[in-house]
């Protein structure tokens, strides 16, 4: 008898399409809201992209008087509490978050301490340790990758034990995720392409670790299809709003499937590479992708073959005999990183990246089998196993 | 009580002592075990508990080896390992599901270091191992070690000898 079993959740609405941002004011008012606080980055607000937000709340008649525009990249326990403070002397009720990882992150941090009170954000680090819901928070994300918008995990430095502290809970999912084409027509295509193989990445392992279930495998799929079809048209026209909005919402759903089935070895290995050699996060998962899964080739071949459909399409499935889909599925993301490759040099290789030196790869394994991503992968990997896969991926 | 959960109970406590007590003589006999909690920070605390009020031990890292720390009724610890259920324990400890997949099957919630997590899970994957029969063992672990069949008797004998000799310490 199979003891199969497993949960799913996502609370979070999300408000998609093109001009998705004029449907926030009616947003919050439903849930009671007049005084958002909006949290963003400098790059975010150098790109004009908190004008979008702004316009909206102006033609509704409502001024965004509390804003934060200086969450730095490597958001921290300082930035996190005094924006705190800020919110609470601006007396606002809500937070609006623009931007990437770190700008969503810190604001489900603030979202503790300004909901939950108390000024020190260390007492809650850990799983599970809040236990009612919090103010309302807003997700606008402003690549189209991390997924960000629909996740319940927050990672903040501690300022003084110069330590990542990890914070998860449901209520740390926003309340409301906003999908708007505006939000990322603006990326440049080398972070479009890195950030889309970051949310395929999400997709493939949500899809093939050990907690996949069906219905994240149905947002998976779904997530990987729009990821192949929408990047080209991107890449090839970076104004095409409908592939920029495909593109985004597919970052989503993928949010939304590794989130409930979590990611593995690729995500193992691609956080200590990022940490030593300092690359995007979305570089390392496509320098590694193909990689991890000749590695798990063995355990997780039957749900290679069935992501054929959607990575090389139904007649290519169709065509393909049954015992070779598996190949092929890994053989179709090494052409999506060779278009890549054409249109933003987006390296396919460790050495490829010429920001990888050879004497790294040791300390990228040590720290690797100490990655809880690990722990959902349907191989094991030691540290010999990680250096064979970061030698193939050189 | 039922009958059958007090004997699921009584299954999943004993299996736990023998799992705590096991860890503990394991980091004094096997090196590996030793290197890989030679990781952990001294004086860290591990629990394992089934929720609400089910069998529990603790487990602490010396400066040297891994201490017993026996049966508490509360008390927090570095690490919380707990099962959700005593269903869930059971599963795992009569070897139907291994620890990752009781994971991935939202069994088990984790409070505390995730680094440390995979730590401790390698330690007790490589206990099953070399204490088990093979056979039962590969269903206990992802992956069945490259072991010999004479290391592993020669480990497994020095395990389950000292057993009944180990000690419950107190907490540094």
């Amino acid at each position: 008898m199979t003891s199969k079993y497993y949960e799913f959740y996502c609370p979070v609405k999300i408000l998609a399409g093109m001009k998705a941002l004029e449907h926030l004011p009616a947003e919050l008012a439903e849930r009671g809201c007049a005084a958002p606080m909006v949290l963003t980055d400098k790059g975010v607000r150098q790109a004009g992209l908190i004008e979008h937000v702004e316009l909206a709340f102006d033609e509704a008649g409502i001024s965004l008087d509390a804003v934060f525009d200086d969450i730095p990249p490597d958001s921290s326990t300082d930035v996190v509490e005094d924006i705190a403070r800020q919110f609470r002397e601006h007396g606002c009720d809500s937070l609006i978050a623009v931007g990437g990882g770190s700008v969503m992150d810190t604001a489900k941090a603030v979202n503790i301490l300004v909901s939950e009170g108390g000024e020190f954000l260390r007492a809650y680090v850990g799983a599970h340790k809040l236990t009612r819901p919090l103010k309302p928070l807003v997700a606008i994300a402003t690549t189209a990758g991390t997924g960000s918008e629909v996740t319940s995990v927050a990672v903040i430095k501690d300022t003084h034990k110069q330590k990542k502290d990890a914070f998860q809970s449901s209520h740390l999912m926003p309340a409301v995720a906003v999908i708007d084409p505006r939000m990322t027509l603006t990326v440049p295509p080398g972070i479009t392409a890195a950030t889309a193989m970051d949310a395929l990445t999400h997709s493939v392992e949500a899809y093939t670790c050990l907690a996949k279930n069906p219905l994240s495998d149905a947002y998976a799929s779904a997530a990987i299809r729009k990821i192949v079809l929408a990047l080209p048209q991107v890449l090839a026209n970076p104004g095409d709003t409908v592939a920029r909005l495909e593109l985004a919402e597919a970052a989503t759903m993928a949010g939304i499937a590794f989130s409930n089935s979590m990611v593995g070895l690729v995500h193992a290995i691609g956080h200590s590479l990022g940490a030593v050699c300092h690359l995007h996060h979305g570089t390392c998962m496509s320098l590694l992708l193909p990689y991890v899964l000749e590695y798990n080739y063995d355990a997780i071949r039957d749900d290679l073959a069935g992501l054929l459909p959607f990575l090389a399409g139904e007649e290519v499935a169709r065509a393909t005999a049954p015992e070779e889909r598996a190949k092929a599925s890994i053989a179709a993301i090494c052409d999506l990183r060779d278009i890549i490759f054409s249109a933003t040099k987006l390296p396919r290789s460790l050495s490829e990246s010429g920001e990888v030196d050879k004497p790294q790869l040791a300390r990228i394994a040590d720290l690797s089998v100490d990655d809880g991503a690990l722990m959902f992968n349907p191989v094991d990997a030691d540290r010999s196993d990680v250096l064979k896969i970061l030698e193939n991926a050189w | 009580m039922r009958i059958q959960s007090w004997l699921k109970r009584a299954y999943v406590a004993t299996m736990m002592r023998i799992v705590g007590r096991g860890l503990a003589v394991a980091s004094r006999v096997d090196s590996e075990i030793a290197r890989e909690l030679s990781h952990l920070p001294v004086e860290m605390t591990i629990a394992m508990r089934v929720s609400p009020n089910g069998p529990c031990c603790f487990l602490q890292r010396t400066h040297d080896d891994l201490s017993y720390l026996g049966v508490r009724d509360s008390g927090d610890a570095d690490m919380d390992i707990i099962f959700k259920h005593l269903q869930h324990a059971w599963l795992l400890y009569t070897f139907q599901e291994n620890t990752p997949v009781a994971f991935a099957r939202n069994r088990i919630v984790l409070d505390g270091e995730i680094a440390h997590a995979t730590v401790f899970n390698r330690c007790l994957a490589r206990l099953l191992s070399l204490i088990l029969p093979r056979v039962i063992a590969k269903r206990a672990v992802k992956r069945y070690p490259d072991i010999a069949l004479g290391n592993k008797l020669l480990l497994a004998t020095s395990i389950y000898l000292r057993l009944p000799l180990e000690r419950t310490r107190v907490a540094l």
